[in-house]
């Protein structure tokens, strides 16, 4: 078909052009045809993927509040992706971003349309706003879609919204606070005062901890969310009020930025800070400079100084890849990842079979930097070691977490 | 009672940054009928210049005084390249471009210091709190009142009694009229632009110990100016003032007591006062 119309365009140009012209273009179209053919053999080497593209299609944010967060993720997964080659299971692996844009929960649940109907993706991953994750959760369970929550912490989807077709990679917001509270309570805080975003994650970060906690809770500091005059004044003077031993924290983001910068100011210095480990991350610690609170004590399933073979592996490949420094939502990101590419290896690149390749992912284990990665046949949420961490100030690194302890095993409930 | 004096404090540091935003804006729309939804993106880049100045200097009050001069050239260029051409043009058209404007603003700053939180350290003697009743009350917020009310009393003595100030009210209410009497007002147009940008990039510079300093910081601060500027009415300097101090304290009360109505209630106050004052309580027209 196409050399037929070589053919024609070239006879006609043989009538409008003098024949050296014509002999000219003939030989240089030629040659370009043999290139373009020795291009197509190398472009496809034996040894490479035979079956279709295995497309992943993210659902991560690129602006507004939660842009760094998604960043990471994306970083994360990339980086675990590049480490195979982008390959597995004799497949090649093809990424889709797409911008969660938190805030509206239309905007990602017609981005996963959009990846579903149009793209024709093979499993979606990401999202970081747990609102936006039960919304696509609801279309991606009705039209069986693997999905992979690669950070989201609400609780329903390991309970009432659970799904086949959703595995979750990075935490419920249960599980960094349900075994800090007896961990506050063995080591000596009587008095609590909780402080926490006044919304859905804060709300269960709040619950989780009373689990645990048997000491007297003397007040709950509710800052909306997200705070958006960025002003924490009244509520510090709220908590310095009720006089308590420590305070645990709920909070992330420019939310935690803002708080940890006028705490640092207002807030009494006898009150120890503790908290979810979230408001402590490397993205909060690089923006507050030196407010950061020295000496918290925190709760959470990964810490950049973490001492293993994996940990070291990865934050130096990462900070290497992106000059960035590597943080909770990045692990996240790697581990989703490796879950994706080792699912694909199980199954030998066939995902036709999508409950079979679901099968696949939910008997997934592997050594990552947060400690052995397994999910929970229950929850369908990975089990996670919480490591306890004391904010330190480390003369090479700056303010970072060192762990002190760790609570291995925490499980969501499930119900 | 001391709660209260705080909330009060809290509200009035807050509404002295918006007013620094909104006095802007709206002499911008009262004078050349251009609504700027690039006003925020000044906001922004201030901050970053800030940064920048802190990185490269480490001296917040250098960055103190070169943002706003920066961000005045960077006014007064956009407005003799681009926004010069809206004039009379209908709302839309200034929509589109400004609005396009903002989303360059916060893709170029992404792009050149990525979307994490910049680091932004109060300068030191402002790092503290003060004791205030049987609380204690940060420094750094004492600071942005003062700044705000210096910068408003000047703003208003500025508009009230100068020459300056003079054809600026003269231009919002007729201004063919202020063209007719031989006055330049491309000139006029530039130097208000210039005027707007700088204290915008003020305002994010002395946001940046305070609130944090990352791509799209601009947008909610945006819409409380927005809001300020249709409460006090377009193109007066009181009315950005008494605007910005009615929105800061509901944002500022609203969110302790009752949570639930935050954001309706600082609409609220705008809905209440365009019911009974539609120009706003110091706009000249509505």
């Amino acid at each position: 078909m196409s050399g037929d119309v070589e053919r024609d365009l070239l006879a006609r140009l043989g009538e409008e052009l003098p024949r050296r012209d014509f002999l000219k273009i003939g030989v240089t179209t030629a040659g370009a045809l043999a290139l373009a053919a020795c291009g197509g053999s190398t472009a496809a080497p034996s040894s490479g993927p035979t079956g279709p593209d295995f497309k992943i299609g993210t659902i991560l944010p690129a602006s507004g509040t939660y842009s760094e967060l998604g960043d990471s993720i994306r970083k994360g997964m990339q980086l675990y992706f590049e480490k195979v080659g982008s390959r597995a299971g004799n497949r090649k692996i093809v990424v889709t971003d797409e911008d969660e844009s938190a805030g509206d929960t239309s905007i990602p649940l017609s981005k996963a349309r959009k990846l579903v109907e149009q793209d024709n993706v093979d499993l979606i991953a990401g999202i970081v706003a747990s609102p936006n994750a039960l919304a696509v959760r609801a279309y991606v369970d009705q039209n069986q879609v693997p999905t992979l929550i690669a950070n989201a912490g609400a609780n329903a989807l390991s309970r009432a919204q659970k799904s086949a077709w959703v595995y979750r990679t990075s935490f419920s917001n249960w599980q960094p606070s349900q075994p800090m509270g007896k961990y506050l309570i063995d080591n000596g805080i009587r008095r609590l005062t909780l402080v926490y975003s006044n919304y859905a994650a804060g709300l269960e970060t709040a619950t989780a901890i009373k689990e645990t906690y048997t000491g007297q809770i003397l007040a709950e500091v509710k800052p909306p969310f997200p705070n958006t005059s960025g002003d924490f004044a009244p509520f510090i003077t709220q908590i310095n009020s009720s006089r308590p031993d420590a305070i645990y924290v709920f909070m992330s983001g420019q939310d935690a930025v803002n708080f940890l910068k006028q705490a640092r100011a207002q807030l009494d210095k006898g009150i120890k800070v503790t908290g979810s480990g979230f408001f402590v991350e490397q993205d909060v610690l690089s923006a507050i400079g030196d407010a950061a609170p020295i000496g918290a004590i925190t709760g959470l399933h990964w810490a950049l100084t973490l001492d293993n073979k994996e940990n070291r592996d990865f934050t130096t490949a990462f900070k290497r890849r992106f000059s960035k420094t590597a943080d909770v939502f990045a692990v996240q990101g790697y581990d989703t990842g490796r879950v994706v590419v080792d699912a694909l290896e199980a199954v030998k690149g066939s995902t036709t079979d999508k409950a079979a390749f679901m099968r696949a992912i939910a008997k997934i284990s592997f050594k990552s930097p947060r400690g052995d990665f397994k999910f929970d046949d229950n929850s369908h949420n990975v089990v996670n070691t919480i490591y306890v961490r004391e904010l330190v100030n480390d003369s090479k690194l700056g303010p970072t977490n060192k762990v002190i302890s760790s609570l291995p095993n925490v499980v969501d409930p499930g119900k | 009672m001391a709660l209260g004096i705080q909330l009060g404090l809290s509200g009035l540091a807050f509404g002295g940054l918006v007013f620094l935003l909104a006095a802007g804006l709206s002499v911008i729309l009262g004078l050349m009928d251009v609504l700027n939804l690039a006003h925020g993106s000044f906001y922004m880049l201030g901050a970053y210049v800030g940064v920048a100045v802190l990185h490269l200097a480490g001296n917040f009050w250098l960055a103190l005084i070169i943002a706003p001069l920066l961000l005045s050239l960077v006014g007064a260029g956009l407005e003799m390249v681009f926004f010069r051409r809206l004039y009379g043009r209908g709302y839309l058209m200034q929509v589109l471009l400004t609005f396009g404007f903002s989303l360059i603003f916060v893709d170029l700053v992404r792009w050149r210091f990525g979307p994490e939180n910049q680091p932004f350290p109060a300068p030191a003697g402002l790092t503290g709190a003060i004791p205030i009743l049987d609380f204690r009350f940060p420094v750094y917020q004492v600071f942005v009142i003062a700044v705000a009310a210096l910068v408003g009393a000047t703003l208003l003595i500025g508009w009230r009694r100068l020459r300056a100030g003079a054809i600026l009210r003269a231009g919002v209410s007729d201004r063919e009229m202020v063209g007719l009497l031989g006055i330049d007002l491309a000139r006029v147009f530039t130097l208000t632009f210039a005027l707007g940008a700088g204290l915008a990039g003020l305002a994010g510079v002395i946001a940046g110990p305070y609130l944090a300093t990352y791509p799209g910081m601009d947008e909610n601060v945006l819409i409380l100016a927005l809001a300020v500027v249709v409460v006090g009415g377009l193109g007066s300097v009181e009315g950005a003032l008494v605007g910005a101090l009615l929105i800061g304290l509901a944002s500022s009360f609203g969110p302790f007591y009752r949570q639930e109505i935050a954001i309706a209630l600082v609409f609220g106050v705008m809905a209440v006062v365009l019911l009974i004052r539609p120009r706003g309580l110091f706009g000249l027209r509505a």
